[in-house]
């Protein structure tokens, strides 16, 4: 990716691996953190995001321009992140919605966050932990210790749980 | 990574989720329900307190497996927490049907917004969880939490004797957004509430079959963007009175929305109206240097008058109703622009009903056109040009009629899209007609006309996977997979 300082509207954003993206001002003040930036005059050359990766970069670069290319209407907007995020596997989520908080970008992390809950939804405590790799450090008393004082939120749950 | 040895995570599985900064937690948690959100303490250690200190919470009564007074028990408890330990809670979701939350045990709502506006909560969201559940009573100190922003009430309220309880409504001087559904309230009270403040800061306001409200005066919300409004044509007329300059999106359904001659709509983006009882005729007054959409559903007013929409940036103008209205636009700048026509004919088409459209589609020719008929018509000066033609509710009986009806006034660009198995007779039927001049016979001076300015005919297929029309023949067509193709249309080049 070449960076393009010639027009004014176009800003230079660097990724934390060196990677260096040129973005359309109008698509890249989505971020509050770069709009805050533009707005201090700090924009006139290169933008570190020094918390943010290449790869992720790229994508939310992808996101950017096109959830501004479409006009107010909230609900092909919100057609669009649905299918954005659709083909994203939980790593990409998981590195999508630190740069989306660390751009302060509220849509993105809106909708990653939904996203990543929308996996856990009506699931057993067991297939979670399975799912996202999480170790159960809890001796078993301690477990059913914890899930006693919650017991009104287990009750018609089904517990598969193995572990 | 260090709890990345777990010995039933999956092959790849490294846990990245439990090492997300709380705040982040937090929000993905703020799209679980609140059992959902609690369970997550037993998934380990490090997970046990998480949830106990997100900035919102949710309760459902419907999804409670307890009985009555320990769902009430069990928000007081969390609310008390949340109070002693300082927390602070943003919103606040209460989800109730009938027999939780009745007359009697108002009081509790009281006390717990009491609470929840000294733990400065913005967003409160009060709703039934059944469709036809009922609240008796719903204490007028809902609507005046004083750090509301975002207020969304959507309940169906039966009790009519406690209009003197509303009448001291004042609604938060901080509010943002109102969203007010299925209330029974008086028109009274609503307008003193909403006049008796100067409401500076609302910017989104929808009311939605709000029982006994007929006249809805907002000319005091100066900052208001986005405005909509929704109720039965059994409840009668209301009429809705708007300051324009601010507004950005209006949806009225059902209503009378009145504003001046001339009024200046200079920010308005979109204009919703759906069976409105509003004279239109003003709208050829105003200008609409903004307006992108324009939507008109069954709108019986514009019957007996030509409309002229002063709007040089529309992008989709959207007509649907059962009769030819006079529309027409000023002249856009180069852009391209949609006018998208459907027209329910119940009478049958007449050569009256022909030379109307034929003013319609010659008033909106700078356009792209699609037109959609419904129903039967049956049909030469110069054809307009339409990008697309399409048909709904007809009998393969009287379909070539209706087709060359269509012809004889336009010349649609594409035909269709037709379904690949359900409409194989009236592709075949299409292809028939277009494909006469090919057959040799004698042409009727219809058809004669016609051919002399058809130069092309093609057949295109939809291609689900790719979302791309590609040529075809009607050969193959038995040949195509459903689950990937189901849509074919013509492609018609015209002199």
């Amino acid at each position: 990716m070449a960076a393009e300082t010639g027009t004014p509207t176009t800003l230079t954003l660097k990724s934390n691996d060196d990677e260096l993206f040129s973005v359309a001002e109008s698509a890249a003040i989505l971020s509050v953190t770069i709009r805050n930036m533009v707005e201090d005059g700090c924009a006139g050359g290169v933008i570190p995001l020094d918390n943010v990766d290449g790869k992720t970069l790229a994508s939310v670069i992808t996101y950017m321009n096109g959830i501004s290319a479409i006009p107010a209407d909230e609900e092909k907007k919100k057609s669009y992140r649905d299918k954005f995020l659709s083909d994203k596997d939980f790593e990409t989520l998981a590195d999508m919605v630190l740069a989306a908080n660390y751009l302060n970008m509220s849509c993105l992390m809106d909708a990653v966050s939904a996203k990543i809950a929308q996996v856990m939804e009506k699931k057993s405590v067991g297939w979670v932990r399975r799912k996202f790799g999480i170790e159960n450090d809890y001796t078993p008393e301690e477990e059913a210790a914890v899930k006693e004082e919650h017991k009104w939120t287990f009750e018609g749950v089904e517990t598969d749980d193995d572990n | 990574m260090k709890k990345a040895k777990g010995e039933h995570t999956s092959s790849d599985s490294v846990d990245r989720i439990s090492e997300l900064p709380k705040d982040i937690l937090h929000r993905i948690m703020y799209f679980l329900t609140q059992e959902e959100a609690v369970r997550t303490s037993v998934l380990s250690k490090p997970w046990r307190y998480i949830w106990c200190t997100r900035p919102v919470l949710s309760f459902s009564d419907a999804a409670f497996k307890g009985n009555d007074d320990e769902f009430i028990r069990l928000i007081d408890a969390s609310l008390e927490r949340y109070y002693d330990q300082k927390l602070c809670v943003d919103e606040f979701h209460l989800c109730i049907s009938k027999g939780y939350l009745n007359y009697q045990s108002y009081y509790i709502l009281e006390k717990w917004i009491r609470t929840l506006v000294f733990l400065g909560m913005k967003k409160f969201r009060l709703s039934n969880c059944v469709e036809d559940g009922v609240i008796h009573y719903l204490p007028p100190v809902v609507f005046e939490a004083r750090s509301l922003e975002d207020l969304h009430v959507e309940i169906r309220t039966s009790s009519d004797d406690d209009e003197k309880e509303y009448e001291r409504i004042v609604f938060s001087k901080h509010l943002k957004k109102l969203h007010v559904k299925k209330v029974n309230t008086e028109d009274g009270v609503f307008h003193k509430a909403i006049s008796s403040f100067p409401f500076v800061d609302i910017e989104t306001m929808s009311l939605d079959s709000c029982k006994g409200l007929r006249n809805v005066k907002i000319t005091n919300l100066r900052n208001l963007k986005n405005f909509s409004f929704v109720t039965k044509p059994s409840e009668g007329d209301c009429s809705i009175e708007i300051h324009p300059p601010s507004l950005e999106t209006v949806k009225i359904t059902h209503g009378n929305l009145r504003f001046d001659r001339g009024a200046d709509f200079r920010n308005l983006n979109e204009l919703y109206l759906f069976r409105v009882t509003s004279k239109l005729d003003h709208l050829s007054s105003c200008k609409f240097p903004s307006l992108k959409e324009l939507t008109m559903y069954y709108c019986y007013e514009l019957k007996e008058i030509k409309l002229f929409i002063d709007a040089p940036n529309i992008v989709h103008f959207r007509y649907l109703g059962d009769f030819i209205p006079s529309v027409s636009f000023a002249t856009t700048s180069s852009r391209e622009w949609c006018s998208m026509i459907h027209l329910c004919s119940n009478s049958g088409a007449s050569s009256l009903w022909f030379r109307k459209l034929r003013e319609l589609l010659e008033s909106l020719s700078e356009s792209k056109i699609v037109l959609g008929v419904i129903q039967n018509i049956v049909g030469c000066e110069k054809p307009v040009v339409v990008e697309r033609l399409g048909f709904r509710f007809y009998s393969s009986s009287t379909f070539s009629s209706l087709l060359n009806g269509a012809f004889s006034i336009c010349r649609p660009k594409n035909v269709g899209p037709f379904h690949l198995r359900i409409h194989i007779n009236v592709i075949k039927c299409v292809e028939n007609i277009l494909m006469k001049r090919e057959s040799g016979n004698q042409l009727d001076q219809f058809s004669e006309l016609l051919f002399r300015d058809l130069e092309e005919v093609g057949l295109e297929i939809y291609d689900k996977n790719r979302k791309e029309w590609n040529p075809t023949s009607l050969s193959e067509l038995p040949n195509y997979e459903e689950a990937e193709y189901n849509l074919i249309r013509f492609a018609l080049k015209w002199r």
